[in-house]
């Protein structure tokens, strides 16, 4: 059975059911709704970035489905992170949006153990180089910040 | 693809909210540490922006703050800690920072009395997580504040005054009045004896329930069954007597069974009463350590827990009759075997259960050693690995080498190993060896024990290890290992 994905530039993308349902999103909007032929509109999701996300949902079919946990903030690790996903993800953080968004769980997690893993260790001079950031602060400001969380430091 | 679709047409719509940056902000600073973290915040204003709220998710207020300028004291009183405080004030927030981000904080763990929190309590309306040690009455102050979403509240004696219990007859009704509680653990605690009903119907709402060194002088009263409780975990408390029925027949859905009481011997022929009516189906942990229960009623036991994953039975009996059902009924699931000081479990039990249960990914019984290399090269889910001592000598020293010539080789199959605890076997590693670990086994997290005779050469090598596995840590002993993280 396919489903009908519409992206907010309003293209159209045909995808089996099983594949759709990676998405909790859509899996619990296809439970309430049941049978229909109606397209699903996702006004969030750009046609870009909706087709990286069902090239990880294909390649991720098979995969046992996670388990919600029921307390948060588990210790995360940035180590395990498969090597096609490692090629797929290009720091993009449309998609690590577009995964929360469709509650895709092990794409997010994914997303940002990448961006995570290319940050760890990095001063923030470091980090603006990384992503073409502008810094906007003054040197003053920078070390207000620097000083007023000096409590949340790990020695 | 096709192009177009019917306006006409009813559509629905899964969720027209804006994307959640917070969320995802939230999410994404789980993966860092507290330093990076700390370094994206002066990144830009939009990062600082979008990651300070992050930095307070989680808080943690504990007596003994390092000073990074004084020596570190043990712990001297109250008084002391008041007098640390006026002379750090950087180690803690400012004001101003409080007033801007306190209310973020979801998990609190703090120890009472200290002065700091008075100034962080009337903020706190967004608590999901609430872990206190050493009770003090703005416990209920926060319990009233955060009655719809609290979900997780862990209460503790102070460890350092002997006896310190909490009353927990005080907080019971503001207890009913959190909708949103669903685990609850209490250490050092005492239920006296007429509060049974509220207990109760806290219980109902409860998904686990947690009683450590506690004493209750009357069980939770209930007509119905706990329907949603499916963690139990009775360690070292005291329950009234046995004419009562014992707390785990309420639970029908119950998943994770911990019995290590230090008063009472757990009802045997009662839990297998419970087990033979088909109550232990959902059952797939179950820690039994410290209850001597002999070897005939775990085998058993075992053998009426269709589900059982994760098997503890340290300080028992466990021996040979149940090693043969493990191996015949339970070879395929069981994934976690930790049975240390089982003087009935020998070289040939461990042997038996190496080639038998391939999905281990725990398996801790001192007598499991370098001797079983072969074995265990086969246990490619391992996670967590103990090596015993070598007790057959006649196999020389070479046994004691860790060394990848000599056996160690064999598990490169081990791909998941994340904690490798060698306490025990005392080996001898070499530069080569080591090497060969950090090639290997790419998700080592956790070392126990030391790699080298040579106290110089085990730092070196420690050292090395840590410098090449990002997030490892070394621990010399298993002591030392449940102290940091208990510390944590």
């Amino acid at each position: 059975m396919t489903v009908i994905l519409v992206s907010s530039d309003n293209q159209d993308f045909k995808v089996d059911k099983e594949v759709a349902e990676r998405s909790i999103l859509i899996k619990n909007m296809l439970e309430d709704v049941g049978e229909s032929d109606s397209p699903i509109p996702l006004p969030n999701v750009t046609a870009a970035v909706l087709t990286k996300v069902i090239e990880y949902c294909e390649h991720h079919r098979n995969d046992p489905v996670q388990v919600p946990e029921e307390t948060d903030d588990p210790r995360k690790r940035s180590n395990d992170i498969e090597e096609w996903d490692m090629k797929f993800m290009q720091v993009d953080h449309e998609i690590i949006l577009a995964a929360n968004y469709l509650d895709i769980k092990p794409l997010l997690d994914v997303g940002c153990k990448t961006v995570a893993n290319i940050i760890k260790g990095k001063t923030p001079e470091e980090i603006r180089k990384a992503f073409n950031i502008v810094n906007d602060f003054t040197p003053e400001e920078e070390a207000q910040i620097k000083k007023e969380n000096e409590w949340a430091e790990d020695r | 693809m096709d192009a177009h679709h019917h306006p006409q047409q009813h559509v629905f719509i899964p969720s027209d909210e804006p994307l959640d940056h917070r969320a995802v902000a939230l999410h994404f600073s789980w993966f860092l540490d507290k330093n990076t973290l700390l370094a994206c915040l002066r990144v830009s204003r939009s990062w600082f922006a979008a990651l300070e709220p992050c930095l307070w998710h989680s808080f943690t207020l504990l007596r003994d703050l390092p000073s990074p300028t004084l020596p570190q004291q043990p712990f001297q009183g109250v008084q002391r800690q008041q007098e640390r405080t006026t002379l750090h004030p950087r180690r803690y927030p400012t004001p101003g920072s409080i007033q801007r981000n306190a209310r973020h904080i979801a998990r609190l763990r703090y120890f009472g009395e200290l002065p700091f929190l008075k100034a962080l309590v009337p903020h706190l309306n967004q608590l999901r997580y609430l872990e206190v040690t050493r009770y003090t009455e703005e416990v209920k102050q926060l319990l009233q504040q955060n009655a719809t979403t609290l979900h997780t509240l862990i209460l503790k004696g102070d460890p350092l005054i002997p006896g310190d219990t909490i009353l927990v007859d005080r907080i019971w009704h503001h207890l009913l009045d959190c909708s949103a509680l669903r685990v609850v653990e209490l250490n050092s605690a005492i239920v006296s004896d007429y509060e049974g009903t509220k207990f109760g119907k806290v219980c109902h709402k409860l998904t686990s329930l947690s009683l450590i060194d506690s004493k209750f002088l009357e069980r939770p009263k209930s007509d119905d069954e706990f329907l949603h409780l499916h963690t139990l975990v009775l360690e070292r408390s005291y329950l009234p007597t046995e004419d009562q029925p014992p707390l785990f027949e309420l639970c029908p859905v119950l998943e994770n069974f911990t019995w290590r009481s230090r008063s009472g011997k757990l009802s045997i022929f009662k839990f297998l009463i419970f087990l033979n009516a088909g109550r232990g189906e959902a059952l797939s942990g179950l820690d039994l350590s410290g209850s001597q229960i002999v070897d005939s009623d775990l085998a058993s036991i075992i053998r009426l827990l269709p589900g059982l994953t994760r098997l503890r039975a340290c300080n028992s009996l466990f021996g040979p009759e149940a090693t043969r059902v493990v191996v015949e009924v339970r070879q395929h699931q069981i994934q976690e075997l930790v049975l240390l000081e089982c003087p009935g479990f020998g070289p040939m039990e461990a042997q038996i259960v190496l080639t038998a249960c391939s999905r281990l990914q725990v398996f801790s019984a001192p007598v499991v050693n370098a001797m079983h290399m072969a074995e265990l090269a086969v246990l490619t889910n391992l996670r967590v690995l103990r090596l015993g001592e070598v007790t057959d000598m006649e196999e020389g020293p070479f046994l004691l080498d860790l060394k990848v010539h000599s056996g160690l080789g064999l598990l490169s199959t081990l791909g998941r190993l994340e904690v490798l605890d060698c306490e025990k076997l005392k080996p001898v590693m070499e530069f080569s060896d080591l090497q060969w670990v950090v090639r290997t086994w790419r998700s080592l997290k956790t070392l126990v024990g030391s790699v080298h005779p040579n106290f110089e050469q085990r730092d070196l090598s420690n050292e090395f290890l840590a410098s090449q596995l990002p997030g490892l840590e070394t621990y010399l002993t298993q002591a030392e290992r449940s102290l940091a993280l208990a510390a944590r």
